[in-house]
């Protein structure tokens, strides 16, 4: 790292982007916006925290390359490959395709695990089947669809991660690379639906049979934690599920009354059937 | 000097190291111990079960938020990086590697550093990169005690020599040294 901030400095950045573009930063725990301030400032061979406000001060662009670095995680398709045996086998398999079934990806960013589900559910024959409602935090962040930078010598990962689950080849038409970018087929998004929200789903209005949110909940703090779980769990449908990632779990108690825990190993709950 | 907690960085040629050291470690130890180790991000189970067949000290994979106890050792999880925080919770993240590396010894260093500070105890193993180098040299920025494993007593140097390139440890110890020094602090500071 080229650059060390601290806590004042965490504090000063937080206020600045409060002031000058309304993002609030109160929900990320101190230690992950600080190493993702840092990251932001290793890229642009920032400093020290005043080149940082200056550069943020004099250079609209830079919100946009910002907000990833706070928003975004590393690209893995696929990642946990038991997990996605476990959707596929426990879940996908068994749902009645006569009803309607719904999945929710609320602050769906860069979307690798939106990309993998979709790819899975085509692959099972159930793009008509199962609809797929994602959201996004910023409109900036809304990359997904039309594809992001993404270096093609990591994506033998996503091909192996892929094939441990059960052995096959991820089929080639799903993806494909143009100029540095990934690029997802345009027909894995039929039947989604994409909405800007503010991570916990608030404007949504209907219910869904389940929620995949996977590694999100370990950019905040406990008390947001919470909030977000309880925004989710009014949208689930009893008996629908909740997916966290592998070291994740449901902290407070009001929680555990509406989730029950059914795969602790991949983290998944059921919503309890609410009278 | 008394410390808070002791973090252990190390990579190919460091589990041998580590088996050795929580060895010879009693099970009522006075510090958490923090063990950032490189592994294969896509082996989830067996690692902390292959530490803990010599190890009286409890082996724990730690959940995001987890409060750190003294006595027990936190292995960071395949795939994810082991971050502490101020208020000394371990966070975890997905954030894209370091060094090319998830987890990344630098970053456990890194924060762990700030949050103990002149109470934090890092050693740096065997390795193949120079993941953890940073960070070590941020321990010692911090007032912590910093400790590298011998280039010679090492199965692999590079790991050891880079941190040793950036700082001047407080010392240069080999395994079998660690091992009495950890258990002289005990005797000492217990």
């Amino acid at each position: 790292m080229i650059c060390n901030l601290y806590i004042k400095d965490i504090k000063a950045i937080s206020k600045l982007l409060e002031d000058l573009w309304n993002i609030d930063l109160s929900h990320f725990t101190y230690v992950i916006l600080k190493i993702k301030l840092e990251q932001f400032c290793d890229k642009y061979k920032i400093q020290n925290v005043k080149l940082l406000e200056n550069r943020i001060e004099t250079s609209p662009l830079i919100k946009e390359d910002l907000l990833i670095y706070l928003y975004s995680d590393g690209f893995e398709l696929f990642r946990d490959p038991s997990f996605w045996r476990t959707l596929k086998e426990d879940i996908l398999k068994n749902i009645n395709t006569n009803l309607p079934f719904r999945v929710l990806f609320p602050a769906c960013h860069q979307g690798a695990e939106l990309l993998s589900f979709l790819m899975l559910r085509d692959v099972l024959g159930l793009t008509d089947k199962v609809s797929v409602m994602y959201s996004y935090h910023h409109q900036k962040l809304n990359q997904v669809k039309n594809g992001f930078n993404f270096d093609e010598r990591k994506h033998q990962l996503n091909l192996s991660n892929y094939k441990r689950i059960n052995g096959e080849e991820l089929p080639e038409k799903y993806l494909r690379f143009e100029s540095n970018k990934l690029i997802p087929s345009s027909d894995l998004f039929i039947n989604t639906e994409a909405f800007h929200d503010l991570e916990i789903a608030s404007d949504l209005n209907k219910s869904v049979n389940g929620v995949i949110y996977r590694n999100k909940l370990l950019n905040y703090k406990r008390n947001i934690q919470n909030e977000i779980i309880s925004g989710l769990a009014t949208k689930i449908k009893s008996g629908g599920f909740l997916a966290l990632g592998i070291k994740e779990q449901i902290l407070k108690d009001s929680n555990k009354e509406l989730l029950t825990m059914i795969n602790k190993k991949e983290s998944i709950y059921k919503k309890k059937n609410v009278v | 000097m008394s410390y808070k907690a002791l973090m252990i960085g190390g990579s190919a040629g460091s589990f041998q190291v580590v088996v050795y050291i929580l060895s010879h470690l009693p099970q009522d130890y006075h510090l958490p111990i923090f063990l950032s180790l490189h592994r294969l991000k896509h082996v989830r189970n067996g690692f902390v079960e292959a530490l803990s067949i010599k190890s009286k000290i409890k082996i724990v994979e730690p959940y995001n938020g987890e409060l750190v106890k003294a006595g027990v050792a936190y292995l960071a999880p395949a795939n994810y990086h082991m971050l502490i925080d101020i208020d000394r919770r371990i966070v975890l993240s997905t954030s894209s590697q370091v060094n090319h590396s998830r987890p990344s010894i630098d970053l456990s260093f890194q924060t762990a550093a700030e949050a103990y500070r002149d109470k934090l105890l890092g050693i740096i193993l065997s390795g193949a990169n120079k993941d953890g180098a940073y960070g070590l040299k941020k321990v010692l920025d911090y007032g912590g005690y910093t400790i590298v494993q011998d280039p010679d007593d090492s199965q692999i140097k590079t790991m050891p020599k880079a941190a040793l390139d950036l700082q001047k440890p407080n010392q240069i110890l080999t395994k079998e040294e660690l091992s009495i020094f950890l258990n002289q602090l005990k005797q000492t500071k217990g």
